[in-house]
C-alpha cells in the first residue's frame, strides 16, 4: 500500500514538475526512474542511495536543477515518513474520531495565505477552520527560502537557525530570498522591482522589460534563483507541514492573493503552485476572503439571536508588508457582496525602506556596491528600523543605537509625530485606496457598519487613525484576528468550493466576487474601450461592438489589456489574436462582436467574431483563455505597434440610445 | 455527526423559478426569475437575490449550467435593483432581449448580456 502511493505520489509530482516547466523532458524520465528505484530499497538504505544517485545526478545538470531535485528527494522522503505514520494511524486510531472525519476530508482544499513577510495555513477540520502550527509552534511563519550549500530550506521549519532569536540575522545575511511577493511576475522595469535592490540578496535590473535577476549568497558565490521557484520551494515545505498534520496527502489549495496583482502575476503564483504539486482551487483577494469569515460571523450572530439579519456594510482595511487593500462588502444572509475592491503595491516594505532612509540619509551612496561589508550593514539597519516601527506603535518616542560597522553609526531618538511625516505619502496613498472604495460602491462614511482593519500594518496607530476617520468610526470591528483572518477565509472558501457542506448551516456561505480591474481591448487609437468594468460581480459576461477603421479591411486585431488607464499602452496587456477573412466593405460597415467571461473560478475568456455582414462563408468565432503572454509585456504591445500601425485597428460602436 | 462530502448541494423549490436553459429565461420577467412580486420592495429582492445565490452560485453549486443560471438571476437582480431599469421594466417594455441589449456605455450597475455563446 505504501508503495502504491508512494509511486503515485512520484509519478505525480514529476509530471507536475514536467509540465510546469521546470523540469526538462531529460530530467522527468531520471526523476520517475529514481521514484521507482527508491521503492526497490529499504528504508534504511534509502538515504545512501539518495546520495548516490544525486551526485550522479549533478554534473549533466545544470545547479538549479539539481539543487531542485534535491529538494524534491527530501520532500519525498518526508511524504515517505508521512505515509508510514498514515498507514499506522490507520490501523491503530479507530478511536479517534477527529481523527476518522479528517480521514474523510481527502479533496477538501487547504487556505494558505502567502504574505509578503508572513506566510499561514490553515484547514477545515469538519468542524470549523484550524490554523496550522510548525514543529516550532508558530501559526505565522516566515516567508523565506535559505540557500545553504546544496540545502535548501524555508520559513516553514524555521529553515535558517533552530533558535528564533537568529533567524531574522539569518534571513538577513544575503543567502536567504524573501519578499518573493513582491517580486513575482515583475519586470526589471517595475519601481517595486527596483525598491527591492535595497534588500540584502541581489536583485539586478537592466532596465529593458525583462525578469530581473535574482540570487541568493551560497558560499560567497551570488547561486541564481527565480522569484517562483522560491515560492515553490516554501510551498512544497509547508504541503509537507499539512500532509503531516492531516495524515493524507494534498493536492487543492485556496490561495489569497492582493488586489492588485494583475492575471499575469496570478498565473505566476498558480505556476508556483504547480512546480510545489498543489493545485489552485482558487485565488482569492486578501478583503474579499476576510468578507467571507465577517459573513460566517454575522450569520452565527444571527444563530445566537443576536444578530438583526439585516444588511450590513463593512469597510475591510488590509495592509501587510508588501501590499494594502480595501474592499467594500454588502453582508445578509451568509452572503457577501463585494461591492467595491481597490489596492495598489504600498505596505510595511515601504515604511521600513523610508524610515532607513531617513535614519541614515546618505544610505544610497554609501551602501552602493553588493559587498559583504554593505551587506551586513543594511542587514543591522533593518532589524534596527523593524524593531523601532514596532515599539513605535505602542510609544511616542523610540531610541535607536546601532553600530552599522566600518565607522557608521545612527543614534538617534525617533518619535511618532517624525515616523509619521516620514511616512507621510504612503499614508496619503492608503487614503486614496478608501476614498476610491467608498466612491466606487456609491457610499458615504454613514453608510458602513463596521470598519474591519487587518494585516500587520493595521497595528500602526496612524493607519488606525487614517481608516476610521476616513469612515467616522470611534473603533473597528473587534471580532477578527488582524494576522489570522485571511487564511481562515481561504480555508473556509476551500471547504465550500472543495463541496464540502456542514449540516449545521456553518457553510451555507458566499462571497460574491468583483473583478478588481477594468477588462477591455484596445480600440479607437491607443484607446482601451472596458468592456468588463471594474467591480463587476462574478461570473461576468459582457459584450461589445466593434467596426473596422479602414475601408477593405479584411483583418483586425484583438488586443486585450486589464487596468485603469485610459490609453491602452498604461494597462497591462494579457494578450492579442487577429480576427481575418473579414468580408472586403466600407469602413464602420462591419460590426465585430467582442465578448469577455469570467467564471466563478476567475478564468477570463474572451470571444470575438463578425457578426455583420453575414456572408457565405463567414468564419467561426474564436475563443481565447487569456492571459495568453508569458513575459515582456511591454514590448509585445509596442513590437505590435511597430509592425502593423493602424492598419488592424479598430473602433468602437456606440451603443444605441434607449428611444 | 460527520458531515458528509457531497458534490452537489441541496436543491430547493426555487430551481424552476430560475428557469431550466437560456431559451426559457428570454421570455421570464426579473420578477419571476426572482420569485417576487412586481411591487417588491428593495430589501425584499435582495433577500431573494441572496437565497438564489446561496443555491445556483457555481461556488456552491456543482452542477454544469450553475454560471448560466446565476448569470441569469444576477441579470435580473441588476435589473430590478437599478431604479432606471426597473422603472422602464415597469413602464410595459416586455421584450427583454430588446431592452437588455441596448444600454450605453457599460457601468458596473448594468446588466449581462445573452448570446449563444460562452458555455
Amino acid at each position: 500500500m505504501l508503495r502504491e502511493r508512494l509511486r503515485t505520489v512520484g509519478v505525480r509530482a514529476a509530471c507536475s514538475l514536467a509540465s510546469s516547466g521546470i523540469l526538462p523532458a531529460r530530467l522527468f524520465f531520471t526523476v520517475v526512474l529514481l521514484f521507482l528505484k527508491l521503492l526497490t530499497h529499504t528504508a534504511l538504505r534509502l538515504p545512501q542511495h539518495r546520495l548516490r544517485l544525486r551526485s550522479q545526478q549533478s554534473p549533466q545538470s545544470g545547479l538549479g536543477e539539481s539543487r531542485f531535485l534535491g529538494h524534491l528527494l527530501r520532500t519525498v522522503e518526508q511524504a515517505c515518513r508521512m505515509t508510514e505514520q498514515l498507514y499506522t494511524v490507520a490501523s491503530d486510531s479507530e478511536t479517534t474520531g477527529e481523527d476518522k472525519s479528517q480521514m474523510s476530508f481527502p479533496d477538501v482544499a487547504i487556505g494558505i495565505d502567502i504574505g509578503t513577510s508572513n506566510c499561514s495555513v490553515a484547514v477545515w477540520t469538519g468542524h470549523q477552520v484550524e490554523l496550522l502550527k510548525n514543529t516550532r509552534n508558530q501559526k505565522g511563519m516566515r516567508s523565506y527560502v535559505m540557500f545553504k550549500d546544496d540545502t535548501l530550506s524555508a520559513g516553514v521549519t524555521g529553515g535558517a537557525t533552530q533558535e528564533h532569536g537568529h533567524e531574522e540575522r539569518d534571513i538577513l545575511s544575503g543567502s536567504a530570498i524573501f519578499n518573493m511577493k513582491r517580486l513575482i511576475g515583475r519586470m526589471d522595469t517595475d519601481e517595486v522591482v527596483q525598491a527591492s535592490k535595497n534588500l540584502p540578496f541581489l536583485v539586478q535590473t537592466l532596465g529593458i522589460g525583462v525578469r530581473p535577476f535574482i540570487a541568493a549568497l551560497v558560499n560567497n558565490m551570488w547561486r541564481s534563483t527565480t522569484p517562483e521557484e522560491v515560492l515553490a520551494i516554501f510551498l512544497l515545505e509547508l504541503k509537507a507541514l499539512v500532509e503531516m498534520h492531516l495524515k493524507h496527502p494534498v493536492r487543492n489549495a485556496v490561495l489569497t492573493i492582493p488586489v492588485a496583482f494583475s492575471r499575469f502575476q496570478q498565473t505566476r503564483i498558480e505556476r508556483a503552485c504547480a512546480m510545489a504539486g498543489l493545485h489552485v482551487l482558487r485565488l482569492m483577494p486578501e478583503p474579499t476572503s476576510i468578507a467571507l469569515l465577517y459573513a460566517q460571523q454575522q450569520q452565527q450572530l444571527l444563530h445566537d439571536n443576536m444578530g438583526s439579519g439585516i444588511e450590513k456594510i463593512a469597510l475591510i482595511f488590509n495592509m501587510g508588508a508588501g501590499y494594502c487593500d480595501a474592499a467594500v462588502t454588502a453582508t445578509a444572509g451568509g452572503v457577501s457582496q463585494i461591492r467595491a475592491l481597490s489596492g495598489s503595491t504600498v505596505g510595511g516594505e515601504d515604511i521600513l525602506q523610508n524610515v532607513m532612509h531617513h535614519l541614515l540619509p546618505d544610505f544610497d551612496s554609501l551602501y552602493a556596491g553588493q559587498t559583504m561589508d554593505r551587506i551586513k550593514s543594511i542587514g543591522l539597519l533593518r532589524m534596527a528600523t523593524q524593531d523601532v516601527i514596532h515599539k513605535l506603535a505602542t510609544q511616542e518616542h523610540v531610541e535607536i543605537n546601532v553600530d552599522l560597522g566600518g565607522g557608521h553609526k545612527v543614534s538617534k531618538i525617533l518619535g511618532r509625530g517624525e515616523f509619521e511625516k516620514v511616512n507621510q505619502a504612503i499614508f496619503e496613498k492608503c487614503e486614496g485606496i478608501i476614498k476610491q472604495c467608498l466612491a466606487d460602491a456609491k457610499l458615504t462614511p454613514e453608510d458602513i457598519n463596521d470598519v474591519i482593519l487587518v494585516g500587520g500594518c493595521s497595528k500602526i496607530p496612524k493607519i488606525r487613525s487614517v481608516v476610521l476617520g476616513l469612515c467616522k468610526k470611534d473603533d473597528s470591528y473587534g471580532g477578527i484576528d488582524p494576522l489570522e483572518a485571511a487564511v481562515s477565509g481561504a480555508a473556509l472558501e476551500g471547504a465550500i468550493a472543495s463541496g464540502v457542506t456542514d449540516p449545521s448551516g456553518s457553510l451555507d456561505l458566499l462571497t460574491i466576487q468583483a473583478t478588481p480591474m477594468n477588462l477591455g481591448i484596445r480600440a479607437d487609437g491607443g484607446n482601451f474601450a472596458a468592456i468588463i468594468p471594474r467591480n463587476t460581480a462574478v461570473p461576468a459576461r459582457r459584450d461589445m461592438m466593434f467596426t473596422t477603421t479602414h475601408d477593405n479591411q479584411t483583418e483586425a486585431l484583438i488586443a486585450v489589456y486589464e487596468g485603469e488607464g485610459k490609453q491602452a499602452e498604461e494597462n497591462h496587456l494579457l494578450g492579442y489574436f487577429k480576427i481575418t477573412d473579414i468580408t472586403a466593405a466600407a469602413k464602420g460597415t462591419v460590426e465585430i462582436n467582442v465578448c469577455m467571461d469570467i467564471d466563478a473560478t476567475n478564468v477570463l475568456r474572451v470571444f470575438a467574431g463578425v457578426v455583420k455582414p453575414q456572408g457565405q462563408a463567414i468564419p467561426p468565432f474564436i475563443e481565447v483563455r487569456m492571459p495568453t503572454l508569458d513575459d515582456g509585456h511591454g514590448w509585445c504591445g509596442q513590437a505590435l505597434a511597430k509592425m502593423f500601425g493602424s492598419t488592424l485597428d479598430l473602433a468602437a460602436v456606440p451603443k444605441k440610445l434607449h428611444p | 455527526p460527520a458531515p458528509a462530502l457531497r458534490r452537489r448541494r441541496r436543491r430547493g423549490s426555487v430551481r424552476a423559478r430560475a428557469g431550466a436553459g437560456r431559451g426559457g429565461g428570454r421570455g421570464e420577467s426579473p420578477y419571476e426569475v426572482l420569485g417576487v412580486s412586481p411591487s417588491a420592495a428593495p430589501d425584499e429582492i435582495k433577500r431573494a437575490y441572496r437565497r438564489l445565490a446561496l443555491k445556483f452560485h457555481p461556488d456552491v453549486n456543482k452542477e454544469a449550467n450553475a454560471q448560466e443560471k446565476f448569470l441569469r438571476i444576477k441579470h435580473a437582480y441588476n435589473t430590478l435593483m437599478n431604479s432606471e431599469s426597473r422603472s422602464k421594466y415597469a413602464s410595459g417594455n416586455t421584450d427583454s432581449s430588446r431592452t437588455y441589449g441596448k444600454s450605453r456605455a457599460p457601468s458596473a450597475d448594468e446588466e449581462e448580456q445573452f448570446y449563444g455563446f460562452g458555455d
